[in-house]
């Protein structure tokens, strides 16, 4: 899905949405865009796709929009992100469990090629109309 | 409700920024920092950055 990180970003990247990560990973090359000093980042050593990475993180602005185009609604929400270089995946961010499953409640389905993402919120009036 | 198909052949191996109504690359590079350089050249607007994977590229089945 398309995720803007910070306002000055001047295009969205594709981000995954994977609840296997622990933590929101970025690109390294995205630091230099956002402008961030790579010198002020706190650094975590992490394990990812088989090999032993050095993330830096730092706190950012992420931007959500309800519809493909980059019209209408968003939502917006600041957390730490940790970057990684090199990457050499098709998409440049990891939304992961901390960072965006602890924001949202996420549903997938091949068969519709959807992910629908809603507020927490919004899942437990769902699961208590059904009384669960 | 309806899934997103990308029109990405003929880029392999390539950073695209692909509209995000058609779905069909408005730029290309072969760098993230080359393709923003493009982008803000151009002012493009509306369209998300991706790679797109090289032809020999095994499939991605996950990163754990």
């Amino acid at each position: 899905m398309p995720i803007r990180l910070g306002a000055e970003q001047p295009l969205p990247t594709a981000a995954l949405v994977d609840s296997g990560s622990e933590h929101t990973l970025a690109a390294g090359w995205l630091m230099d865009e956002l402008g961030i000093d790579k010198n002020s980042t706190d650094r975590l050593t992490l394990g990812i796709g088989g090999r032993v990475v050095e993330a830096r993180f730092a706190f950012v602005t992420l931007r959500l929009h309800r519809d493909h185009s980059e019209g209408g609604d968003f939502v917006e929400w600041t957390t730490e992100v940790g970057f990684i270089e090199p990457w050499d995946a098709e998409f440049f961010v990891i939304l992961g469990q901390i960072g965006f499953f602890d924001n949202f409640s996420v549903s997938m389905s091949r068969t519709a090629l959807t992910v629908h993402v809603e507020c927490p919120e919004a899942l437990y009036y769902r699961l208590a109309e059904q009384g669960l | 409700m309806q899934g997103r198909v990308l029109h990405v052949e003929g880029f392999e191996g390539k950073v695209v920024a692909v509209d995000m109504d058609n779905d069909e690359v408005v730029a290309s590079a072969d760098s993230p920092e080359a393709l923003m350089r493009i982008v803000r050249a151009k002012r493009i607007q509306n369209a998300m950055i991706l790679r797109v994977p090289a032809a020999d590229s095994p499939l991605r089945v996950g990163l754990g």
